[in-house]
Order: structure tokens, then C-alpha cells, then sequence
């Protein structure tokens, strides 16, 4: 049991439960309580800023890093323990959360319920901040369940019968996911040291050898790949993804997209390397098996994202591919590959989010969904379609955008793993996928430039969306090209963690 | 700041100015404006380069220079003699281009942008040319890809759209391929700064290590580099991107830009499998079918632009034979033990490098004059049709004079700069041919006999298909004479500053070929002793005779093949009929672009992909809709039933689809019968009378008897 007077640091609980509070009081202030939408725009911009700025602090250490809240049962405490890991995907957090906040401002002017989205977009994020500064598996497993459920209502937003179906198959999939990864957590408390995070793993080998049940580890570390991957999209339960992302508001979708998604990645991350230990899967079945599904998935996703002809849904198809680039980099547990896929997470939070924000703005200003409906339309709105040309090369992978940066650690992590055929397989995909990419993304921004509609009077009445919504995605799409131009000091810093694991 | 530095930077900086600038101004004072200032821009580029250039020719050395932590892997520049003539040549060509560019580009739309891509492409060769890493090199190849896609899209139109969608696909399948190679390259050798690739390279070849995976890289890179080379096959995107792009951008696409490829391809060779007979066979292979498919395609075009785009690729082939050679005498050297041998060997090889160099150089400085010339017919005419084209050039001195040396040039017409390097690339097939041990060389003497007469044929097709261009140009009338007496009439066909430009270029054809001892061969010798290539091959190349019966022997064959080609194919085939004019001949079922790239790879092989993901995509969902279906049904919904139990209900249901079900198998009319209601009555008969029996005084006895016998049968037992 860990405890004592200097692991109190109350500070650590002020991000994750003041969203939920305000959260909370939104949703039930009746509606006339806010004399305008200005003044609820107020009161949630604010609060946005305040919640970011405390988990600033959180990830900044100012506030310690332990905290240990109360005993679930026996010697299981509720605790949190802020690393450079669950730093990394906070800080991520916080600048997501930011920008597709204040998007979703002016967004949401057309949608209806805006009050309620706003009081579930602050709960996720606490959720999401407990989850990320989590300092055993209990407490990690708690803020994963109540992140499905806070996510739920971004996704039945709308209130459609698609709305409602897609979010039922996202908690049906999520939860299908979740027990089986809870499973392993039963066998874990039997056979590890303790359930906190321990870098490089706590599993007692000596336990699992002289009971015999290597096999059976085995098979729990492969659930709870299997089952957190539910989240991170992987092949075989990912049909959620492709269902419930486009169905919310644009700017709910961003967040999903870039940051929730994570979530399941950050997860394994933990079970695989925090606790059962890369040793112990390295070789094995497990590895392989994992890396096959990895990389079915990301080949999957680009050619289905190249299918597809809707353009949020083709955006999540590609979430689905590129969250498989990040489980491919795991599997090949070695510090390179890991290394790459830390990097990806980030850029990819930060790619992706632009892309949903760009489709929303596009929805926003237009009305349409479709990937040909935005023919010309580069000329009306230049900044907004740059920027989309910015971050779709940031996806595809080319210089000096990040997207490069995340898969040279990625393959050539994967070519030094050892794992036979697979090495070089996961490379090829890669590029396959990359290249897939390039046919999904680039004609959005080759007919917006260079092409003109039949009837070029249709364009006359669209302009450059409103400065709130253009410029998170400018932001995100200067990031894009800073991160990729001089990512040094993040490599650096990644490079950190992962010595620290492998 | 270090000059390379610079080189490489300030174009992305002005280019970036400029746009800031001018973009917004639509009036033509801005554009004249902003066409000032990038030519000013590319002369500031050209005094860039040159600095370091003459600092090396007067001794000084220069250490790697290198923007650290940029891209990840910081970005390396180091100065050889190679990179530098050959930034030289690029500061040149992007400067003439410029200066053309400000007539031609005048009534364009959207210049600025075109200035905006074109100072970033000239940034990003720079940075290619000068790059002391793989890393740096694939960088700015990425870069220099796509910025310049925006010259092969510029005009916007359907065609363009098209060619440009090729160009971009092939460029982006060739960065990955070469990403990949990379990739391989830097697990195999640990490491991609040049040199010390080599030197990986070269212990594991002394070690006699396993060398696929040094292959595999190499072709991976080829695919890459090779696209931007036009190599075959991947050379497809060529001919129409070439038609498209304006023709300052096409001047510089096969001027330049296919350089950076050719220059990629001999840094893998040199570098990543360095002396490898096999992968010198394989570059002889390609650079033959690339040289011999080129030229027949460029002799059956009916097209200026086309013409000159097929000869691009076909002169490509004679640079990537040339490297072929080469690498081989490279191989040969490393085995010869004979001394004498050996100072001969070196010495050929020499000439292969030299030669390749040269040629090199002499095709950019040709393409330059020969596509803006292109670029001023198409001014003028509005058409690369040769029937529209034809005696256009009729009473222009300048046009015949700078056309014909640049024509002549290609064409390895002796006195001029061709003939030099194609008797050196020449003379390296032969000799070593002749030198070369049957029993150890990688192929037999004929194989190279052949390998000699394909490319004096090749030299042939050069002929006939410049001669085709002269002849349409210059002594052919127009059919319609209203138009020729245009043409003829018109002497303001192209201002100062183009003319300038077209003769900048054309300047130094006749000297490098007049004077080769003293022109060509310094040039040559300070591109190839610092390329790259160790200094134990740094042989001086002995004096040549160029003007040789037996050298010149080679060049008159190579005229009488074009000559024969020319009357057979131009004058017999594609003007069989005269009222047609000229006809493009190549067959249309041919095209490796839409039949292979388009159809196979781009529409079959997504949609094969996308078949499969979507069964692998649907799987699970299936099987929980059949769960669904089956044992784990939604619950149903509550309500009463109107009359009879679920029995009757169902069973009812049942009867009536049966019927249905019979009925539209024999094809009979089905009236539902509504057994459900029947069976309902039924029922609420059967239940009324039963609870009549259970209520009577019968039933109860029945009951008693029953539980009596019971009772017997028990005791029966028990007993």
C-alpha cells in the first residue's frame, strides 16, 4: 500500500473533477438560466480555459505526481501517478480539447442541444485526464469505462436513428473490449507484484513459470491487446469507429478522432509495458499475431478511406489505419519503434483534428458532405483548403511535414525487431497505406485548387469560415509543419520514455 | 553564411516574398514587377553557387555543412566538383528560364504562383545536389516532386489535370519506394552520409556478406529515382506532363529535374552497391530499353513537344548506359590483377564516367534551347501539331541558327557538344568489349556487340527525329499558304530577353565540341574526380582523339541508321497520306500509362484492396447481426396480442408464409387465407371447452382415479 502525507498532492484532482463539476451544473442549469447563447459561450469558453489551464499545471509538475485517493478494495487504491508518458497524452489532450472547443463555437450555432454537448465535452475531458494520470491499472480501468460512457452523448448528439444506432455499437464494441480486458486484469492481480505502473513491467515471472500457466498469460496479454485495441480501432472489433465518428458534430468528431481514440493506445501502452513487460510477449505468438493484426488493419483502413465517398467517413477510415501505423510501432517492442509511435500519436492527434475540423467547417459554410462536392472551392477559401494541404502531406508522410518523422522511427524501428518477414512486411504496408493515403487526400485539395465546377456561379456566395473556426486549424496545420521542421527536442524527449521501457 | 547554405535557402525565402508581394495584384505592373525581381533572384542564386565554385577551382575545401536537428536527422550539404557544376547548371538553367519566362509567361494567369513553385523547386534541387546524406536528398526530392507538380497542373485544363494526376501518382509511389529503400539501406549499413555508406557497402562485400537486402534497397531506390529520370517503365508519366507544363517548366523538367533522378540512381551505384556487376547488367538493361523505346517513340510522334519530351527519355538512356558502363569497368578493375590491364581498364573507365558526365551537361543545355524554342512556336502558333507547326521557322535566322546547333548537338553531329560525349560513352562500350575476359565478364563479347549497335542505332533515332523537327521547321511549306505567309512575315516572334535566354544556352554547344581537349575534358575531369568516386579511380583519362577516323566512323553510322529511319518511318509511314500531314503512328493499344498504371495498378489493384478490406471491414458486424438474428434478438416489443395465444399466432404466421412462399414458386396467385384468425378461434374453442371439462364433476373423478393409479403403481413398486 502506498500512502503517506507527501503523496497528497490534492492539486492532481483539481483537472480531472472540476470539468466533471461544470460539466455536471451545465447540464442541469435549465436553459433560461443563459439570457443568450453569448453568455453560454462565455461561461463554457472560460471554463474551457480554466480546465485547461489546470491541467497545464498537472503536466507541468508544479503540482507533484502522486496522489494516492482512497482504497477500492483491500490493497487496490484509486491513485494517480503522473509520468512523462501520461504527460505526453495529457499535454496532447489539453491542445485538442482546446482547439476543437473553441471551433465548436461557432459550429454549433446549427446544431441544437448545444448546452448538453458542452457540459459531456467538459466531463470526457476529465475523464480523459484522470485516465491519462492513472497510476495503477484499477484506476486506469475506472476513467476507461467512464470515457466510453462520457463519449456516448458526444456521439448520439444528434438524436438521428443513425445517431443512436452508431452510438449503441460504440458502446456495444467498447464494453465487448473493455471485459475482455478486464479479464486480464483479474489473472495480473493474481501473478504481478502489484497493479501500479512500473516501467519495464511487473509481472513475477517466477510465479507464472512455477504455476504453468505461461500459455495463459499469453492469452491475457493477447486480450487485453485485443480489447484496448477496441478502442484504438483494431482489426477485428474496429467497425465502431468507421460508424459512430462521423455521426457527431464535426468538432466531437476531431475530438474522438484525435484524442479518444488514443485512449486505447495509451492503455496498452500501459498493460504491455507498465505491466505485463515487453520481455514477456517478445516472440511469442502474441507478437506476431499482434503484428499481423496491426498491419491488416492499417491496409484495411487506407482502402477502404480510398473507397470511400463521405468525407467525415472517409476521415475516420483513415483514423483506423493511422491508429494501426501507432499499434504496429508497439508490437515490434523495440525503443525505435516505440519511439515512432509516440510521435505518431501526437501528430496524429494533431493531423487528424484538423482534418475533421476542416470537414466541419466545410459542413458548416456548405451544407455538404460529400469528397466531390468541393470542387473550386480552394479559391473561395484559400487559408482553409492550404491548411488541409499542409496536414494531409503531414498524413501522407512527406517532408518537412511530421508525418515523415513518426514513420522513419516506425519502419526502421520495425526492420531492427527481429520478427521475421514481418519486419520488412510492416515497412511495405506502411508505404502501401501512405500511398493509399496520398489517393485519399490529395484530390480533396487538387479539385478545391485546380479544378472549376460546371457552374462557377455556385461559388459565388462561399467565403473563408469565421476566424474562430479557421484558426485552430491553421494552428494545428502550422504544428504540423514546425513539428516536422524541427522536431528534435520531442524526439529527444520521447527518446526518454522509451529508454526508460525497453 | 556559408554560400551552400544560402543556395539552399533563399530561394525558398525570395519565393515566399514574392508571393506575399504580388500576390494579390492582378494589374500587370505587379507582374512585370515580380517576373524583375525572380530574375534577379536567380542571378543572386547563380553568383551563389559560383562562389564556391571558384573558391574550389582555386584550392579551397569545404567540410560538410549542416542545419542540425531539422527533419529529424538535421539536414548535411557538402561540396564535391560534381554538385557543384551541377548546382551551377541549375542556377543557370532556372535563371535563363526566368528571363524566357517574362515574355512567355506575361499573358498567363496565376504567374505569381507559378513563381511561388518554381523558386521552391529551385530551392529543393540545390538542396538535392548538394546533399552529403540520403536523408537530405530524399528530403528535397519530396519537396521538389510536389512543388513541381504545380508546372505539370498549371494550365488547369482537363488534359493537364490528367497528366498531373500521373505525375503526382508516380511521384509519390517513387518517394515511398525510395523511403523503403532507404529505410533497408540505413538497418543494413547503420548509417545514410555518403561515404560512409560506401564504406559499409565495401566491408560487406570484401566480407562476401549476403547482399540481397543491398538490392532490394537499390531497387527500391531506382523505382524512385528513376521515375524522375524517366527510366523504363517508370517513365510513363513523361510525354503528356512534358505537353503540359508550360514550356519554361518543361525546359527545366528535362534539363534538370531528370538530372536529380540520374544523379540519385548514380549515387546508389556508387555508393550502395558499389563495383556489382549485377546491378551494372541490370542499369545497362534498363538504360538500353530506355534509350532504343524513346527514340522509336520519339520518331513516331507527330507532336513538337512530344518529340522532344521521347527524346528526353531516349538521352536518358544514354546517361543510364553510360553508368551502366561504368559500374561494369569499375567491376573489371577490381579483379584485374595484370597492371597493364588495369591502367587500361581505369583508363576506359574514365571515358565511361567523363562520358556520362558530359552528356550529362550537354542534354540539359540542348533541352533548354530546344523547349524554349518549343515554348516560342507554341507562342506563336498556339499548337504543337507538327502540320500546324510546320514553316514556321522560315526567315528567322535566329531560330535556324541556335535550333540547328541545338538539334545538331543531340544528334552527335560532329564539332559539336553531343559528339564528344557519345564517342567517349561509345568508346567505353567498345573497349570494353575488347578488354574484357569471356570467361569471368558477366555476359559474352556479343552480347556487347549488340549492346554497341543498339546504341548506335539509338544515335540514329536522335538523327531522324531532330531531323524530322528541322525538316518540318525550317524547309517544309505550310498547307495552307495563308498561314505560311503569316508565319513568314512575322519577325517580332520573341523579345530580347527570350532571345538572350535561347542563346545563353546555345553559346556553349560549338565550343564544347570544337575545342574537347580543351574544353570538354577539364570540364569532365573536375565533374568526375570529386563526384564521389573513390580516389583510387581517379585515374586521368588519356588524351582522346576525337576527330579520329575510327571515332568518327561511329558518328557517320549512326547518321546513315537516322537518315534510313527518317525516309523509311517519317517520309514513308507517318506521311503516307499527303493530305493527312503528319500522323502520329505509335499504337494507341500501347500505352503503358492508361493500359498498365491507370487500369492495373491504380483502378485493379484499389479495387481488389478494397474487396477484401470491405469483407474483412464487415465481419464482425456480421456475425453480431446474426446474433442478433438468431439468439440474441432484441427483445420484442410488449404488446397483447388481439386474440389467440403466441402458438396460434405463430403458427399461423407460418402457414400463411408457406403459402405465400408456394405460391410464388408456382407462380400462383396467393390470397392469404388468414389462418392466424382461424387458428385463434380455434384455439379459444378448444380452451372454452377444456375449461368446461375442468370444471365438471367428471373431470374431478377422472383426476382422483388418475392420482389413485398412481398411487398403485408406486406401492407396486415399492414392493
Amino acid at each position: 500500500m502506498i500512502g503517506g502525507l507527501d503523496e497528497m498532492n490534492i492539486m492532481i484532482l483539481l483537472p480531472i473533477v472540476l470539468p466533471v463539476i461544470v460539466g455536471f451544473v451545465l447540464l442541469f442549469l435549465p436553459e433560461r438560466v443563459f439570457k443568450s447563447r453569448q453568455s453560454l459561450l462565455n461561461v463554457t469558453g472560460v471554463s474551457f480555459i480554466v480546465c485547461a489551464l489546470l491541467a497545464l499545471y498537472v503536466i507541468s509538475g508544479a503540482a507533484g505526481d502522486r496522489l494516492v485517493l482512497f482504497d477500492l478494495v483491500g490493497s487496490i487504491p484509486v491513485y494517480f501517478a503522473i509520468d512523462s508518458l501520461g504527460r505526453l497524452f495529457a499535454g496532447i489532450v489539453v491542445l485538442i480539447f482546446l482547439m476543437a472547443g473553441f471551433f465548436s463555437f461557432v459550429y454549433m450555432a446549427h446544431e441544437k442541444n448545444e448546452k448538453r454537448y458542452y457540459s459531456f465535452y467538459l466531463i470526457t475531458f476529465g475523464v480523459l485526464m484522470g485516465l491519462d494520470f492513472s497510476g495503477n491499472l484499477v484506476t486506469m480501468y475506472l476513467f476507461y469505462e467512464f470515457m466510453t460512457l462520457a463519449s456516448m452523448p458526444l456521439v448520439l448528439h444528434s438524436g438521428t436513428r443513425e445517431a443512436v444506432m452508431a452510438g449503441l455499437k460504440y458502446m456495444f464494441y467498447s464494453f465487448c473490449g473493455a471485459y475482455m480486458a478486464l479479464f486480464g486484469i483479474y489473472f495480473l492481480n493474481q501473478y504481478a507484484d502489484t497493479l501500479d505502473f512500473v516501467a519495464g513491467g511487473s509481472l513475477n515471472m517466477e510465479a507464472v513459470v512455477q504455476s504453468g500457466n505461461t500459455q495463459l498469460m499469453l492469452i491475457v496479454a493477447f486480450l487485453a491487446i485485443v480489447g484496448f485495441g477496441v478502442k484504438a480501432g483494431c482489426f477485428p472489433l474496429h467497425a465502431w469507429l468507421p460508424t459512430a465518428h462521423p455521426v457527431a458534430p464535426a468538432p466531437a468528431s476531431a475530438f474522438l478522432s484525435g484524442i479518444i481514440v488514443k485512449g486505447g493506445v495509451l492503455a496498452i501502452i500501459r498493460v504491455i509495458y507498465y505491466c505485463i513487460g515487453a520481455d514477456f510477449i517478445r516472440g511469442t505468438w502474441v507478437q506476431t499475431v499482434w503484428i499481423i493484426l496491426a498491419v491488416i488493419t492499417l491496409l484495411m483502413g487506407s482502402s477502404l478511406a480510398f473507397k470511400e465517398k463521405i468525407m467525415k467517413k472517409r476521415f475516420a477510415y483513415s483514423t483506423v489505419s493511422n491508429l494501426s501505423y501507432i499499434l504496429l510501432g508497439l508490437s515490434m517492442l523495440n525503443a525505435t519503434a516505440f519511439v515512432g509511435s509516440l510521435l505518431h500519436v501526437i501528430f496524429h492527434a494533431i493531423i487528424k483534428s484538423a482534418l475533421f475540423l476542416f470537414a466541419g467547417a466545410l459542413i458548416f459554410s456548405t451544407g455538404r458532405t460529400k469528397v466531390k462536392d468541393f470542387v473550386g472551392l480552394g479559391k473561395k477559401m484559400p487559408v482553409l483548403f492550404a491548411s488541409y494541404t499542409i496536414v494531409s502531406l503531414g498524413l501522407i508522410g512527406i517532408p518537412p511535414t511530421s508525418g515523415v518523422i513518426s514513420k522513419w522511427y516506425l519502419a526502421v524501428g520495425s526492420l531492427e525487431s527481429g520478427a521475421g518477414a514481418l519486419s520488412w512486411i510492416g515497412p511495405v504496408a506502411l508505404l502501401v497505406s501512405a500511398l493509399l493515403t496520398a489517393g485519399y487526400l490529395l484530390p480533396i485539395s487538387i479539385r478545391g485548387f485546380l479544378e472549376a465546377p460546371a457552374d462557377a456561379s455556385s461559388l459565388e456566395k462561399y467565403k473563408e469560415p469565421p476566424l474562430l473556426m479557421l484558426a485552430p486549424i491553421v494552428i494545428l496545420a502550422v504544428l504540423t509543419l514546425l513539428l516536422g521542421v524541427y522536431p528534435t527536442p520531442l524526439i529527444d524527449w520521447v527518446g526518454t520514455i522509451a529508454s526508460g521501457l525497453l | 553564411m556559408n554560400m551552400i547554405l544560402f543556395a539552399v535557402i533563399f530561394p525558398f525565402v525570395i519565393g515566399l516574398l514574392v508571393w506575399f508581394v504580388f500576390r494579390s495584384g492582378k494589374s500587370d505592373q505587379g507582374k512585370r514587377f515580380a517576373s524583375v525581381c525572380v530574375i534577379l533572384a536567380a542571378a543572386v542564386e547563380l553568383a551563389a553557387v559560383l562562389v564556391p565554385l571558384i573558391q574550389n577551382l582555386n584550392g579551397a575545401t569545404f567540410e560538410t555543412v549542416s542545419l542540425a536537428g531539422i527533419g529529424g536527422q538535421g539536414l548535411h550539404f557538402l561540396y564535391t566538383g560534381f554538385r557543384g557544376s551541377f548546382a551551377v547548371l541549375t542556377a543557370f538553367a532556372w535563371f535563363v528560364t526566368f528571363l524566357f519566362s517574362k515574355e512567355y509567361m506575361k499573358n498567363d494567369t496565376h504567374v505569381i504562383r507559378y513563381d511561388l513553385f518554381n523558386l521552391f523547386t529551385l530551392g529543393a534541387t540545390m538542396g538535392i545536389f548538394y546533399a552529403a546524406d540520403l536523408f537530405t536528398l530524399f528530403f528535397f526530392f519530396e519537396i521538389m516532386s510536389f512543388t513541381s507538380f504545380m508546372w505539370v497542373a498549371h494550365r488547369q485544363t482537363k488534359e493537364s489535370a490528367y497528366a498531373a494526376g500521373t505525375y503526382l501518382g508516380i511521384a509519390i509511389a517513387g518517394g515511398m519506394a525510395i523511403l523503403m529503400g532507404l529505410f533497408i539501406a540505413y538497418n543494413q549499413l547503420g548509417t545514410l552520409t555518403f561515404g560512409e555508406l560506401y564504406n559499409g557497402a565495401a566491408a560487406k562485400i570484401q566480407a562476401g556478406e549476403d547482399l540481397t537486402w543491398l538490392y532490394v534497397a537499390a531497387g527500391c531506390m531506382f523505382v524512385g529515382f528513376g521515375a524522375k529520370a524517366s527510366a523504363f517503365p517508370v517513365h510513363v508519366w513523361l510525354p503528356q506532363s512534358y505537353t503540359q507544363a508550360p514550356a519554361p517548366a518543361t525546359a527545366l523538367l528535362s534539363a534538370i529535374l531528370s538530372k536529380t533522378g540520374v544523379f540519385g540512381i548514380l549515387l546508389v551505384s556508387l555508393e550502395i552497391l558499389p563495383m556489382q556487376s549485377g546491378w551494372g547488367v541490370f542499369i545497362l538493361l534498363v538504360g538500353l530499353t530506355t534509350m532504343v523505346l524513346g527514340g522509336i517513340r520519339g520518331v513516331m510522334s507527330n507532336n513538337f513537344k512530344t518529340t522532344l519530351a521521347y527524346s528526353s527519355m531516349s538521352q536518358i538512356g544514354f546517361i543510364l548506359v553510360g553508368m551502366a558502363m561504368q559500374i561494369l569497368l569499375a567491376q573489371m578493375m577490381t579483379v584485374s590483377t595484370d597492371a597493364e590491364l588495369s591502367r587500361e581498364v581505369s583508363n576506359v573507365f574514365s571515358m565511361a564516367v567523363n562520358g556520362t558526365y558530359l552528356h550529362m551537361l550537354n542534354h540539359s543545355l540542348v533541352k533548354l534551347v530546344l523547349f524554349m524554342i518549343a515554348g516560342i512556336i507554341f507562342a506563336q502558333v498556339g499548337s504543337y501539331d507538327l502540320n500546324r507547326v510546320r514553316g514556321f521557322g522560315h526567315k528567322k535566322p535566329f531560330l535556324l541558327v541556335t535550333f540547328t546547333l541545338a538539334v545538331a548537338g543531340v544528334g552527335g553531329i560532329p564539332l559539336l557538344n553531343g559528339y564528344v560525349s557519345k564517342t567517349l560513352l561509345h568508346e567505353s562500350i567498345v573497349e570494353y568489349t575488347a578488354l574484357m575476359d569471356p570467361a569471368t565478364a558477366v555476359a559474352s563479347p556479343m552480347a556487347f556487340r549488340i549492346v554497341e549497335y543498339l546504341f548506335l542505332f539509338s544515335g540514329g533515332l536522335t538523327v531522324a527525329y531532330m531531323t524530322k523537327l528541322f525538316i518540318v521547321l525550317f524547309v517544309e511549306k505550310n498547307c495552307d499558304e495563308k498561314l505560311q505567309s503569316e508565319y513568314e512575315s512575322k519577325k517580332a516572334y520573341a523579345s530580347v530577353l527570350s532571345k538572350i535566354a535561347i542563346g545563353l544556352c546555345a553559346l556553349p554547344i560549338p565550343f564544347i565540341g570544337l575545342f574537347p581537349g580543351a574544353v570538354a575534358d577539364p570540364i569532365a575531369r573536375y565533374g568526375f574526380v570529386h563526384s564521389g568516386a573513390r580516389e583510387l579511380w581517379a585515374v586521368d583519362q588519356e588524351e582522346v582523339f576525337y576527330f579520329s577516323v575510327k571515332n568518327l566512323s561511329g558518328a557517320l553510322v549512326s547518321i546513315v541508321v537516322g537518315a534510313i529511319v527518317y525516309i523509311l518511318i517519317v517520309r514513308l509511314l507517318m506521311l503516307r497520306k499527303k493530305e493527312e500531314g503528319y500522323r502520329g503512328i505509335f499504337p494507341a493499344w500501347l500505352d503503358m500509362e492508361r493500359y498498365v498504371y491507370r487500369a492495373v495498378l491504380y483502378k485493379g489493384a484499389t479495387v481488389g484492396l478494397g474487396i477484401i478490406s470491405r469483407i474483412l471491414d464487415s465481419m464482425v458486424d456480421t456475425i453480431v447481426v446474426i446474433l442478433r438474428k438468431t439468439v440474441y434478438s432484441d427483445r420484442p416489443l410488449p404488446y397483447e396480442l388481439p386474440e389467440g395465444n403466441y402458438f396460434t399466432h405463430s403458427l399461423g404466421r407460418t402457414i400463411e408464409r408457406v403459402r405465400r412462399l408456394y405460391c410464388t414458386i408456382m407462380k400462383k396467385d396467393y390470397e392469404p387465407k388468414n389462418y392466424e384468425h382461424k387458428l385463434a378461434i380455434k384455439s379459444t374453442e378448444f380452451f372454452e371447452s377444456g375449461r368446461i371439462i375442468e370444471r365438471s364433476l367428471s373431470f374431478g373423478l377422472f383426476m382422483f382415479c388418475l392420482g389413485l393409479g398412481l398411487t398403485m403403481i408406486y406401492l407396486f413398486m415399492v414392493n
